[in-house]
């Protein structure tokens, strides 16, 4: 019976300080859903500019608390999304923006990948070409094996 | 017979060797620009800095901001007395204070105004004015994301240099003073 209430009251407790964290992060509320969707929208596009790898939405951090008190402010003046983004790469640089800008300077970021894929299908390729040349020969000198095998040692 | 057979130890090992110094480049260049605490560059710089008017914490009905300093160099220094650099850099505050003719702006963020008041009473006042900043609006506007932070801002009102973290003798003489005029970088007493 002890036990029971210690783990009901266990329980209360831990789900208490769960709501109150998740009302901690965020208390904010939008007038309008449409408003309350942007501001969810760009709280999640935004790095916490202390924190390397949290959005802003989910961070604790002051900061972004101050930051996110920001982009409400700017909502609520009318801003568009496009004008919250470029005011806030002009205080905090790219590095708040979670998914880079297609940008010359960032070509090699969005690029890279492209060529570590080319580079990566022309190494197998010589591979598969290799072995498969091998193969053949093995095909072909198959009857003096047991004399040339360490001619192509694996 | 195929290239990779007839040059095997060199086929073997280029590939790997290779790819092994692209990724140390890589590497390399990504930790020297991590974006730590410190290592970011203001945005700011070579901008006009933001306005701002925020009320004075030695009287809060009044109001202190950038229309006040047009036409003058000054340092804005944000800080806080949660913050323990703060605490570090504030004798460095006191002397430059002294040397220099250049106004130095506190910006007291996230703060309480009585706690911010005995700081300055206990560690000395380097400031010419303090300004308050509860909720941050204005430090943000200034892209700053810890304390302490210190800009220069010409008379033009543009952001000449941002010193990321604790103000030292070396940097203010090393980035402040030497952007300054010298009869304002040294008070000639």
């Amino acid at each position: 019976m002890r036990l029971a209430l210690a783990t009901v009251l266990g329980c209360a407790l831990l789900l208490g300080a769960s709501a109150r964290v998740a009302l901690a992060i965020d208390p904010a509320q939008m007038p309008t859903p449409a408003l309350e969707a942007r501001y969810l929208a760009l709280t999640h596009q935004f790095r916490c500019p202390v924190c390397q790898n949290e959005t802003l939405a989910d961070s604790n951090e002051d900061v972004a608390g101050e930051v996110r008190a920001q982009i409400r402010t700017m909502l609520l003046e009318g801003k568009s999304d496009a004008q919250i983004r470029d005011y806030l790469v002009s205080r905090y640089s790219e590095f708040i923006l979670f998914k880079p800008e297609y940008s010359l300077r960032n070509a090699w970021l969005w690029l890279s990948p492209v060529v570590l894929l080319i580079v990566g299908v022309f190494i197998a390729m010589r591979i598969i070409r290799a072995r498969s040349a091998l193969v053949a020969e093995d095909d072909w000198s198959g009857e003096d094996d047991a004399a040339g095998s360490s001619a192509h040692p694996r | 017979m195929s290239a990779p057979a007839a040059t095997p130890g060199f086929n073997r090992f280029l590939v790997p060797i290779a790819a092994f110094v692209l990724i140390a480049i890589v590497f390399a260049v990504g930790i020297k620009h991590s974006p730590q605490v410190g290592v970011i560059r203001s945005p700011l710089i070579g901008k006009p800095a933001p306005s701002w008017s925020l009320p004075l914490l030695s009287d809060t009905h009044r109001t202190f901001g950038s229309k006040d300093l047009h036409g003058h160099w000054y340092v804005l220094n944000v800080w806080g007395t949660w913050c323990y650099a703060c605490r570090d850099e504030h004798a460095a505050l006191v002397a430059i204070a002294r040397r220099t003719a250049v106004p130095i702006i506190g910006i007291d963020w996230r703060d309480d105004n009585a706690q911010a008041r005995d700081w300055l009473a206990q560690l000395g006042n380097p400031y010419s004015t303090v300004a308050t900043d509860h909720d941050g609006r204005v430090v943000i506007d200034w892209g700053v994301y810890g304390a302490p932070e210190t800009f220069l801002v010409n008379p033009s009102g543009m952001v000449v240099y941002k010193q990321i973290g604790a103000m030292t003798p070396e940097v203010w003489q090393k980035e402040f003073a030497s952007r300054l005029p010298p009869q304002l970088a040294n008070r000639s007493s």
